[in-house]
């Protein structure tokens, strides 16, 4: 095994190719996706707060609309045009305000999410709604015990307990093992077939069955060198996010954005390089069966894709956070490692479960081994070209 | 020294296949017997598709018979493939070397899968690449050697472990005339080492310049097995093409 796993590891590190995918890919492209992504989003909603909304009155308001309009400093007001509705959804105006008949109309784009400024209007007018109210019960010499008890209705109150780590570690937990997954198959395709289906192709697939060499040792040796590869890649990708976050930690000057990087802390990072363990081994020995199946590099690629999505859905649902750690959801393999590290990074991981949970995916490690080796053992699909 | 009894190979057909042919299964070898000892160089000849190559990966045990028993120095190979294998050299074009790693590596990768200790590995590799004078392109990688190179590594890759029996699938093909002289010589130089030199061909010059016994396939089945004169004495010719020609006519015919 040792013999076939050095042989696989010496000429996969000699594959331009697949150092790109696995060693380049990781280092460089990821943290930057994830870096230039928050880059662009901060930038954009500095851009937004900044911005002064304007607006247009359609016909005359109350006074105290108008004062409580002018008091909020990002608003600006246009002279009127009769185009209003043109304009609104040119976006040159973030809205207009219409007043008739004790009636206030608001006109705005719904599709403007980030200038939607209805709730605000909605606020002054329950502002103004209440102070009214009080003036007339004044006039007709209710006591303040009395308003209160006129004017009190049931109230709708929402408390957030979330701190900003709490939101922060839920959305990291869910999509740091997502992505550490998605480069590792990405990683696992490629790796997987060259070794075998490409040693069809090159036809070096028979030299090889040659040897008084088992088809386990073989196996088990191609097996290795793709998990480890993959291995590679993922791990090199959490290196280089977190080195990357910590270069750029400081040049993000938001606090909530530098308490939700505190969360790639030294014992997650190495808690996430233990999970992926496991994760790579299932992701190497479905991708070492399906590419055993082909008989070129392009098909084991085909049937590589496939498999891929067979790993990203259900990696895309435990990002989402619909579905956490339990008794049931042990028993899903690959998804229990991310859901289980999504607990540890709640800080609120049993280790008990890490038990039936790693059972769980040698199980299925064993059964895409089992698969892979009676294939190899098929004349028909090993020596077809 | 080979022992073939009734040996017989069939392909299950596919869904297309056994619909055009109205069978499940052809047979590409049929009850074929033979007795080889060392020391001599046996050519085996026959038309395209007569299952020369079949007959060949039957013998390294990469197809496995579906009847019939095949036993190299008393032992059936299919009772211990991996021993078995250890006394097996195969080159065919389905054998290629690894393009990304060099000479070296190819060779010292292979002795170590035949379990041999890595001081015999250099001695052997020496041994082989100053006899067979490629020794200038050791430390090169096969991507960068020409086809005869590759094919003389590839003929050092299976003789590496020093096997009593040599199998070559149509040795020279795709090469030039100095890389296919090159590979003759190689050939024949293991006739003195108490071995069985096994290899099939369509060039006859090849048959007349090294066999000393021919063995003629035609439609899966052995139509002749003795020397180059009892050949052509057979198939009343007085030369080998001659002797070719009616063997493949009288086989068609047949």
């Amino acid at each position: 095994m040792w013999i076939q796993f050095t042989k696989e590891m010496l000429e996969l590190f000699r594959d331009k190719k697949n150092l790109l995918l696995t060693i380049l890919m990781p280092i460089v492209l990821m943290p930057l996706m994830m870096i230039g992504s928050i880059l662009l989003i901060e930038n954009v909603a500095k851009t937004e707060i900044d911005k002064v909304k304007y607006y247009i009155l359609v016909n005359e308001i109350p006074t105290q609309m108008q004062l409580a309009l002018d008091d909020n400093s990002s608003l600006a007001v246009k002279d009127f045009d009769p185009d209003f509705k043109q304009l609104i959804k040119d976006g040159d105006i973030s809205f207009a305000l219409a007043f008739n008949d004790n009636e206030y109309e608001v006109f705005y784009n719904g599709s403007d999410f980030i200038n939607n400024n209805q709730a605000m209007i909605s606020d002054i007018i329950d502002e103004q709604n209440i102070e009214f109210r009080i003036s007339e019960l004044l006039k007709l010499g209710l006591s303040e015990t009395e308003q209160t008890s006129l004017l009190t209705h049931i109230k709708f109150k929402q408390t957030d307990l979330a701190s900003i780590e709490q939101i922060s570690t839920k959305a990291i937990g869910g999509l740091l093992p997502f992505l550490a997954i998605i480069l590792m198959a990405v990683s696992a395709i490629a790796t997987s077939s060259d070794i075998c289906a490409g040693e069809k192709e090159r036809q070096t697939m028979e030299t090889l069955m040659l040897s008084p060499n088992s088809i386990l040792n073989t196996l088990m040796g191609k097996w290795f060198a793709v998990t480890v590869f993959s291995l590679i890649s993922g791990f090199l990708m959490l290196l280089s996010f977190s080195v990357g976050i910590t270069v750029f930690k400081s040049m993000i000057d938001i606090a909530e954005v530098q308490k939700i990087f505190s969360i790639m802390n030294m014992p997650n990072i190495l808690m996430t390089m233990l999970i992926l363990i496991p994760a790579s081994g299932i992701i190497s020995s479905l991708l070492i069966a399906t590419s055993t199946i082909a008989s070129s590099f392009k098909e084991a690629q085909s049937y590589g894709s496939i498999a891929l999505m067979l790993i990203m859905l259900p990696q895309g649902v435990v990002m989402t956070g619909i579905i956490e750690i339990s008794n049931q959801s042990i028993f899903y393999p690959l998804i229990n490692l991310s859901l289980w590290l999504q607990s540890f990074f709640n800080q609120s991981a049993q280790f008990s479960l890490l038990i039936p949970i790693i059972l769980v995916n040698l199980v299925l490690i064993s059964s895409l081994l089992t698969i892979a080796y009676s294939l190899y053992k098929s004349e028909r699909i090993i020596f077809k070209q | 020294m080979l022992e073939i009894n009734h040996l017989s190979k069939s392909f299950k057909l596919n869904r297309k296949q056994k619909k055009q042919q109205g069978v499940n299964e052809v047979f590409a070898v049929k009850n074929i017997n033979l007795k080889l000892g060392t020391n001599q160089i046996v050519a085996m000849i026959g038309s395209n598709g007569a299952g020369k190559s079949t007959i060949l990966r039957l013998l390294t045990g990469l197809l496995i018979p579906t009847v019939g028993t095949i036993k190299i120095n008393g032992v059936n190979i299919l009772e211990d493939l991996n021993a078995t294998r250890a006394q097996i050299g195969f080159v065919s074009d389905n054998t290629q070397l690894y393009h990304r790693l060099t000479v070296r590596e190819n060779l010292t990768f292979f002795a170590k899968l035949y379990k041999m200790q890595d001081s015999d590995i250099k001695q052997r590799i020496k041994e082989l690449s100053q006899s067979m004078q490629f020794d200038d392109f050791l430390d090169k990688k096969i991507n960068d050697c020409s086809t005869g190179m590759q094919q003389k590594t590839n003929i050092a890759r299976a003789l590496i472990h020093s096997p009593t029996l040599l199998i070559l699938d149509e040795p020279t093909s795709g090469l030039d005339i100095k890389a296919a002289q090159t590979a003759l010589k190689i050939i024949k130089a293991q006739k003195n080492e108490n071995s069985l030199v096994l290899f099939s061909t369509h060039h006859l010059h090849e048959v007349e310049t090294l066999a000393d016994h021919i063995v003629a396939i035609e439609q899966g089945q052995c139509v002749f097995s003795g020397t180059p004169n009892e050949f052509t004495a057979f198939f009343k010719a007085d030369s080998l093409y001659q002797a070719a020609l009616n063997c493949v006519n009288n086989s068609t015919v047949n």
